[in-house]
């Protein structure tokens, strides 16, 4: 085997694993918005919250990360759920420039309070495992990445499974298409949103949780993991988990292997191009149902 | 219309506001030196800014409890007025107007980093303030004929380039070098003149790539370098950046002889936060408690390092080392002039020659001090350690550095 | 709608006599004023005509651009190419700064106005996101090192371009409405299909908002460039100030002439406020500020003070009416 396809194998198997970041990222995002048709721009900063979470549990706690991945997902479900139902609710259904603002105001606030109370301090967790890697031939894949990414698919999976199969999911579904209708045939519509936007929250701590355990954490880190999970959701398409799940491995593959051909100095001229193109060529995305998206 | 008026009376009404506070003169106290230093404590500098907040209030301290700065006859003690730019050098420059403009500040220490200090620079040139900075070490700042910028800190070029010197003295000799640089004006100039100081020595550049500030993967160009598998691996960038390549080295078992980092190895966060996996690193440093230099107000670096610890609970890095120079070059420069009047420190600046704990200080005549060499340090069982020069260094390099299947 | 009264002459000749003494003062200030004074008023002028610029693709138009900061750049790093590299005087170099990007608006807006709400939203920020990539790769513009402009003789004439951009900013906020476009961009606003099915063909207009407003950001941001001598792609690129923009409009009152001015002047001042007394709570207050804003007062502040507090906005009235 050449060096040349060598390193195209690491970098497939690098996007895929960043996919796998990207796509835990992206489907809360994709969930809130495809539900109460609110774009969560303080999403990246749940996301900072479930990392920090993990990394107290570790640092002072000496927990391992992965064991209080349930707890730090529990401990953001019941924050998106207070948030929701008292702060963001008051503003569903009006101009979404309003639902905008709001959340970029709430993550302003959280992002800066986390500033002030944990100061600037780049963190990282560091495990026994943190090092570890399967090497297949010549590919090295991190172990702690693939676990990330496995997780990422099973917390997508599951998601799904909730929104088919259970009662509360199809409470959701219901309302998604039509609000008004599910209110008339008696669906608590404020409490679902706000179990819905809880969930997401869950998954956006514990894809932080595992965000720690492969990447530097700081407070100002939620803002990227915002516009990739926009720029996945575009990709893969609103209001589908399997959107969510392939947009983001595409994007982490299509970033990846820019970085190697032109330059890491391109991601964003990438990442934005792709949406762009996607918004002019299928707006609904690879998976989403096409809607009014034209203007 | 009523209520257009009332738009119009609330908006005139704060203006008012506005000029009368801006008009509002703090009275300054007597045998008082108003300093002011706009530092970043929020945005992409917020922790290198605040370390940098340490090593000026350690001076400040220091200074007022030995009685204040001599000034023929009088004791002035120092007062340093802080403002957050928030790492943005279009608030510094409007802040450091403000400072000298309204807070009327005697003399100004500079803020974190190249661009706030580029942009601050003409602000005090205008004003004639002189800005004795620390922080701010990239040579453009020193090329634009300003006469009241003086930079203690060693330039740009000279971060990466020590560690090159000083690798080039292991055995066996290093062949190839590998660069990744952070795409920023500091970044890019240490980086650039690294690249060429190696093709003039026999070193094969390999690679060289710039990646965005604060990127969060860089696994692709890694992955590039390790099919290239060069002797020596230069990272130009910030700490956060530093973690990352170390963190995405170590899961891709990317072995080099030589991790070299131009910032983050050296503050308490490194070692912190990478365990093992941050032994055998090297970093270029304005400034170790290893050196050998002596001098005024702190004694000698050992002494300066143990008065940091005492007061803030860990070992100085040189952010702090550096910055509390700034000071005391500043007092140096005041009382050797024998005068507070600005342009009167400003000539006494332009012609100090001192040796300080921090090392030589010696301004040419675009203001940078070029007299003190950096060193480059290793990071040993959690601790960093001199390596060279040999003159100053506490321990031997350990060179290659382990691979990863051995740090443990 | 008001109706005429008898003194509505009267009213509108004082209205106009208080607009000309307030711009004399203004011009007359820097005569008086410290430099520090007349810094943090250059940097409100920036705001108002940001502001109001805005206003004309958010308020008028309805389509909340992300992205303004794309053009703010592109006329910054315009000049300051020009003034570098072909050696043009400031104005020329301004003006052309301005005409590229309102080339550019044309070109991208033809494409991503024909997205809705939060897609035009994030597309626009994605250009933007993108303009700020090119500019680091390029050589021309000194990439990520950022560039040199040559060093103005003083400051004060800085005022003068804010104070005139802000004027003219305001003035074209003035006059939209007058025109058939302002008529074609108010029935798109509050239903494109509607406005459609009457004949109006929504993307020129929507279009023209898009370019009056990127102007307007390009020769503020070739002003700034010359003004901070320095820029590099963070700088000028720099999202925030679209957002402050944004909130700003949205706190004047968007769709309103004066509103957007309003709010600049206001918020910027709390602003500078907030940075001088404490720094690292200083985005703590402007993230509550916009959450308290945005929950009790979207209509903006001049919608509040006309209709009295204990008439605070209606839910259902502004999902009618909203944008999006």
């Amino acid at each position: 085997m050449g060096i040349g396809t060598q390193i195209v194998l690491q970098d497939a198997v690098n996007g895929l694993l960043l996919g796998g970041v990207y796509a835990a990222v992206a489907v809360g995002f994709s969930l809130v918005w495809g539900v109460l048709n609110v774009v969560n721009l303080a999403h990246g900063a749940l996301v900072m919250l479930g990392a920090y979470a993990t990394y107290w549990f570790a640092a002072s706690g000496h927990l391992d990360p992965l064991a209080t991945l349930p707890v730090v997902g529990y401990a953001l479900f019941l924050f998106g759920y207070g948030l929701q139902r008292f702060v963001i609710n008051r503003v569903i259904g009006t101009s979404f420039l309003v639902t905008f603002l709001l959340t970029f105001g709430l993550q302003l606030l959280i992002t800066n309070l986390a500033l002030a109370w944990w100061t600037a301090d780049v963190r990282s967790v560091t495990t026994a495992y943190s090092g570890w890697a399967l090497t297949v031939g010549a590919v090295v894949v991190p172990a702690v990445r693939l676990v990330g990414a496995g997780a990422a698919v099973l917390m997508a999976a599951a998601l799904a499974a909730i929104m088919r199969w259970t009662q509360f999911g199809m409470a959701v579904q219901a309302t998604a298409l039509d609000r008004e209708a599910a209110r008339l045939m008696g669906i608590p519509v404020a409490r679902i949103y706000a179990r819905t936007f809880a969930l997401a929250a869950a998954t956006a701590g514990m894809a932080g949780g595992l965000i720690s355990l492969s990447f530097p954490i700081f407070p100002a880190m939620g803002t990227g993991y915002t516009l990739v999970a926009f720029v996945v959701c575009v990709l893969g398409g609103l209001g589908s988990v399997a959107g969510a799940v392939v947009g983001g491995f595409l994007l982490g593959l299509a970033q990846t292997f820019a970085s190697a051909w032109v330059g890491p100095n391109y991601n964003n001229i990438v990442a934005f191009s792709a949406l762009i193109l996607m918004l002019v060529v299928r707006p609904a995305g690879l998976f989403g149902r096409a809607g009014h998206f034209r203007g | 219309m009523k209520g257009n008026h009332r738009a119009l009376v609330s908006v005139l009404g704060t203006i008012g506001l506005l000029v009368g506070l801006a008009g509002i003169r703090p009275s300054a106290a007597a045998d008082v030196l108003a300093i002011g230093a706009p530092l970043a404590a929020t945005g992409a500098d917020a922790r290198e800014g605040a370390l940098s907040k340490q090593g000026y209030d350690l001076w400040a301290d220091t200074v007022n409890a030995k009685g204040g700065i001599p000034v023929g006859g009088k004791h002035y003690q120092v007062r340093i007025l802080y403002y957050d730019d928030q790492s943005k050098p279009q608030i510094s420059a409007e802040l450091t107007d403000k400072l000298i403009s309204q807070d009327h500040v005697d003399f100004l220490l500079g803020p974190y980093g190249s661009p706030t200090t580029f942009a601050d620079a003409p602000i005090a040139e205008r004003y004639r303030i002189p800005m004795v900075e620390a922080n701010g070490a990239a040579r453009k700042i020193f090329a634009q004929g300003y006469r009241y910028t003086f930079g203690v800190l060693s330039p740009a070029d000279e971060y990466a380039v020590s560690m090159l010197k000083a690798a080039l003295t292991f055995h066996p000799r290093p062949q190839t070098v590998a660069f990744l640089a952070a795409d920023d004006l500091f970044s890019l100039e240490v980086a650039s003149a690294a690249r060429d100081w190696a093709q003039h020595h026999g070193l094969e550049v390999v690679y060289f790539q710039k990646y965005p500030v604060g990127t969060t993967d860089l696994s692709a160009p890694l992955t590039s370098i390790k099919a290239l598998q060069p002797d020596l691996l230069i990272g130009s960038g910030h700490l956060q950046e530093s973690l990352l390549i170390m963190k995405e080295a170590q899961t891709l078992n990317l072995n080099t002889h030589f991790f070299g980092f131009t910032v983050g190895p050296t503050t308490p966060d490194f070692a912190k936060a990478l365990g093992p996996a941050a032994d055998g690193v090297f970093a270029s440093s304005q400034w170790t408690p290893d050196v050998k230099y002596q001098g005024p107000v702190f004694g000698s670096a050992q002494d300066y390092a143990k008065a940091f610890e005492q007061k803030y609970g860990f070992v100085p890095d040189y952010h702090a080392a550096e910055s509390t120079a700034a000071g005391v070059a500043l007092q140096l420069a005041i009382e050797k002039a024998g005068s507070v009047d600005p342009q009167k420190v400003r000539d006494a600046l332009a012609t100090l020659d001192v040796m300080t704990f921090y090392g030589p200080i010696h301004f040419t005549p675009q203001g940078i001090n070029t007299a003190k060499p950096m060193v480059t340090v290793q990071i040993q069982h959690g601790h960093v350690v001199t390596v060279w020069p040999p003159d100053v260094a506490s321990a031997r390099a350990i060179y290659p550095e382990p691979v990863w299947s051995a740090r443990r | 709608m008001a109706e005429p009264t008898a003194g509505t002459s009267l009213t509108r000749a004082a209205e106009g006599l208080i607009a000309i003494v307030l711009v004399l003062l203004l011009a007359f200030i820097p005569l008086v004023a410290s430099t520090y004074l007349i810094r943090i008023l250059t940097g409100i002028f920036l705001f108002v005509a940001l502001a109001s610029a805005w206003n004309l693709i958010g308020g008028y138009a309805g389509y909340a651009d992300f992205g303004p900061t794309a053009f703010l750049g592109i006329g910054a790093y315009t000049t300051g190419i020009l003034m570098t590299q072909a050696h043009m005087p400031f104005p020329l170099a301004l003006a052309a700064g301005g005409l590229c990007a309102m080339g550019a608006a044309a070109g991208i807006g033809a494409v991503l106005l024909r997205l809705r709400g939060h897609y035009f939203a994030i597309a626009s920020l994605g250009f933007m996101l993108v303009m700020e990539q090119v500019a680091a790769n390029l050589e021309i513009t000194g990439g990520g090192s950022g560039m040199n402009l040559p060093v103005a003789r003083g400051f004060t004439p800085f005022y003068y371009w804010m104070l005139t951009l802000a004027l003219a900013a305001i003035g074209t906020g003035a006059l939209v409405p007058r025109l058939r476009a302002g008529y074609a961009l108010g029935a798109i606003r509050g239903n494109q299909e509607a406005a459609q099915v009457v004949g109006v063909r929504p993307l020129p207009y929507k279009v023209l908002a898009y370019v009056g407003s990127a102007l307007f950001f390009a020769l503020a941001g070739g002003v700034y460039a010359y003004w901070f001598t320095f820029i590099d792609p963070p700088t000028v690129f720099d999202p925030d100030f679209g957002i402050q923009a944004i909130v700003m409009v949205l706190f004047g009152g968007a769709g309103t002439v004066l509103g957007p001015a309003g709010g600049a002047i206001v918020l910027k001042s709390l602003d500078i406020l907030l940075t001088n007394t404490s720094g690292l709570l200083h985005n703590v207050f402007f993230g509550g500020l916009i959450c308290v804003l945005v929950l009790f007062a979207p209509r903006g502040l001049v919608e509040l003070l006309r209709a009295g507090r204990r008439h605070l906005p209606d839910r259902r009235r502004l999902q009618r009416s909203g944008a999006g």
